[in-house]
C-alpha cells in the first residue's frame, strides 16, 4: 500500500513554481554578478587609479583624490602611487592612508563591523523574498500532506482560499504577516545603525569634521539663498560667519553677490583673497577671469584670459570655465574653432538645459559660418 | 614640525612665530620645516624671503606629509625627543602657545 500522493495538477504547478522560483533566483544571482563583477585592473597605473576613485579627499566636499584640486589631494595621490610601485597590496594602502587620515577617507563600505550591513542586508533580502514567494507558492502543500495523513482527502480538491472561509485559524497568513514584519524591523534597524555609523555628511560638510559643522551649514544656506536670488539674506549668512572663519568658499560666494549687484571691485578683491590663500582655486580664477575679460581694459582683459586659461588647465569638471573661455575666443578673439571646442567641452560638462540649448546652437553657427 | 607652503598666506603671516620660536630653543630644541604642496623652488624662496635658519626638508612624494596626516598648510606637530607626537596644531601657531604646551608636557 502506497502512502497518498499529491494529485497530478498539484504536483505540475509545483513543478512550475520551482522553475520560475529557480529562474528568479538564477536571474537575481546573475544580475547582481554583472553589476559587480569589475575585471581586475591590468596595469599599476590602473590599480592606482581605482584606489584614488576609491579614496575620498579628506577636506574636499565628497570629491575622491582623483578629482581633487587640494594640495592634500595630490599628496595622497602621490603616496597611493609611491605605494603602489612597491607592490603594497590594495588593503594594505587602504589601511594606511585611514590610519592617517580617518576611516572615512574610504569610499567604500568596511565588510566589517556594522558597515558590513550595506553588503548583508541586500542578500538577507533576497532570501527573505525568496522565503515568502515559496509561502506564497506552496500554500497547499503542508494542508495536503496533513490531510493525507487523515485519510482520502477532499481538501485538496478544495478551491484556493478555501481555508479560509472555514472559520479555522489562519497561521499562514500570521507567518506571512510576521515574516513581513520581521524583515520591515530588521531592514529600519540596519538602515538606522548603519547611517549613525557612516555619519550623516549634509551637502557642504567635511568628511572629517574638522571644520565647524555649523559654518560649513551657513555655507550652505548662502549657497542655497544666492541660487535663488535672495540677495540680501544670503549676505546676511555671511556676514553671521565673517570673523569667525576663513573659509574660501565664503569669500566666493560673497565675490557672486559682489558680481550680482554691480561691485566688480569688491568681487574681484575677495577673489584674490582666495588665490592668495590657494592660487589654483578653479571656482576663484574662473570668477576671475570672467569678471576681468569684460572690463574695457586690454591689460585686464589679458589678466582675464590667463586667469581663465589657468582654471581651465586643471580640466575642471565644472563647465564654467569652458564656457567663459569659448566666449573670449569666439567674441574677443575671433577665434572660432576654438570657440568650438570650448563650447563641445562645455558641453560635455553636463550644461543646464537652457544652457545646452544655447550653447549647441552657436556651435552650430559658427560651424557653418567656418564652413561658408 | 611645521608643514607650509609659498603659496599659503596664514603661513606667511606665521613664519615670524617660527623665527621667534626657533631663537628662543636655540639648544633645547629643533625645528623643522616641511613643504607641503608646494615645490622646493617656491620653499627655498620662501626662506629667502622671510628668513630661517633651521633644516628645511623636501618632501617631493609627500610621504612625510601623508605620514603626518597633514590636510592643509599651516599645521605643525610637537614631538617629543623619544619620538612621540605630543600635539598637533591645525592653522597658525605662535611661539608662547608651543612654549605652553611644552611646559604642559613636561610638567606632568
Amino acid at each position: 500500500m502506497t502512502g497518498p500522493a499529491a494529485a497530478p495538477g498539484l504536483r505540475s504547478r509545483r513543478t512550475l513554481a520551482i522553475a520560475w522560483l529557480v529562474v528568479a533566483a538564477v536571474a537575481a544571482v546573475a544580475s547582481v554578478a554583472a553589476i559587480t563583477a569589475t575585471p581586475p585592473p591590468a596595469t599599476e597605473a590602473a590599480r592606482a587609479a581605482e584606489l584614488k576613485k576609491d579614496t575620498l579627499c579628506p577636506v574636499c566636499d565628497g570629491q575622491n583624490v582623483l578629482e581633487s584640486n587640494a594640495p592634500v589631494a595630490a599628496a595622497i595621490r602621490r603616496q597611493i602611487d609611491d605605494l603602489v610601485s612597491e607592490d603594497r597590496d590594495d588593503d594594505e594602502i587602504r589601511a594606511y592612508l585611514a590610519r592617517q587620515y580617518g576611516e572615512d577617507v574610504n569610499a567604500l563600505p568596511p565588510s566589517g563591523g556594522v558597515g558590513a550591513l550595506v553588503w548583508v542586508v541586500p542578500v538577507v533580502g533576497f532570501a527573505a523574498a525568496a522565503t515568502m514567494v515559496k509561502i506564497r507558492l506552496f500554500p497547499r502543500r503542508r494542508r495536503t500532506r496533513r490531510a493525507g495523513r487523515a485519510g482520502p482527502q477532499p481538501a485538496a480538491a478544495d478551491p484556493p482560499g478555501a481555508a479560509e472561509h472555514d472559520g479555522a485559524p489562519r497561521p499562514r497568513r500570521t507567518r506571512a504577516v510576521a515574516t513581513v514584519a520581521v524583515v520591515a524591523v530588521v531592514a529600519v534597524a540596519a538602515g538606522v545603525a548603519l547611517a549613525r555609523s557612516a555619519g550623516l555628511a549634509r551637502p557642504g560638510e567635511t568628511i572629517t569634521g574638522e571644520i565647524d559643522r555649523s559654518a560649513r551649514s551657513l555655507l550652505f544656506d548662502a549657497e542655497n539663498l544666492l541660487a535663488q536670488g535672495e540677495n540680501d539674506q544670503a549676505r546676511a549668512v555671511l556676514d553671521e560667519l565673517a570673523g569667525r572663519h576663513d573659509l574660501p568658499e565664503a569669500l566666493i560666494i560673497s565675490a557672486r553677490l559682489h558680481e550680482r549687484e554691480g561691485e566688480v571691485l569688491s568681487a574681484l578683491t575677495e577673489l584674490d583673497a582666495v588665490l592668495r590663500d590657494d592660487p589654483n582655486h578653479v571656482e576663484a580664477l574662473t570668477l576671475r577671469g570672467w569678471l576681468l575679460v569684460r572690463l574695457p581694459d586690454d591689460e585686464l582683459v589679458a589678466a582675464g584670459i590667463a586667469s581663465l586659461d589657468a582654471a581651465l588647465s586643471q580640466t575642471p569638471d565644472g563647465f564654467d570655465a569652458w564656457v567663459f573661455r569659448g566666449y573670449v575666443a569666439r567674441v574677443i578673439e575671433g577665434d572660432l574653432p576654438r570657440a568650438v571646442e570650448l563650447y563641445e567641452a562645455a558641453l560635455e560638462r553636463n550644461p543646464p538645459p537652457a544652457m545646452r540649448a544655447q550653447l549647441t546652437e552657436l556651435v552650430a553657427q559658427m560651424r557653418a559660418e567656418g564652413e561658408r | 614640525v611645521n608643514f607650509f607652503a609659498s603659496w599659503c598666506a596664514p603661513c606667511r603671516r606665521e613664519h615670524p612665530e617660527l623665527v621667534e620660536w626657533s631663537g628662543r630653543h636655540r639648544y633645547d630644541g629643533r625645528l623643522v620645516s616641511v613643504p607641503f604642496g608646494d615645490t622646493d623652488e617656491g620653499a627655498i624662496g620662501f626662506f629667502d624671503e622671510f628668513g630661517g635658519d633651521w633644516p628645511l626638508l623636501s618632501d617631493a612624494d609627500a610621504r612625510w606629509a601623508v605620514a603626518f596626516g597633514v590636510l592643509r598648510p599651516p599645521e605643525s606637530f610637537l614631538v617629543a625627543p623619544g619620538g612621540t607626537v605630543v600635539a598637533r596644531w591645525q592653522g597658525r601657531i605662535t611661539a608662547d602657545e608651543v612654549d605652553r604646551v611644552i611646559a604642559a608636557a613636561t610638567s606632568a
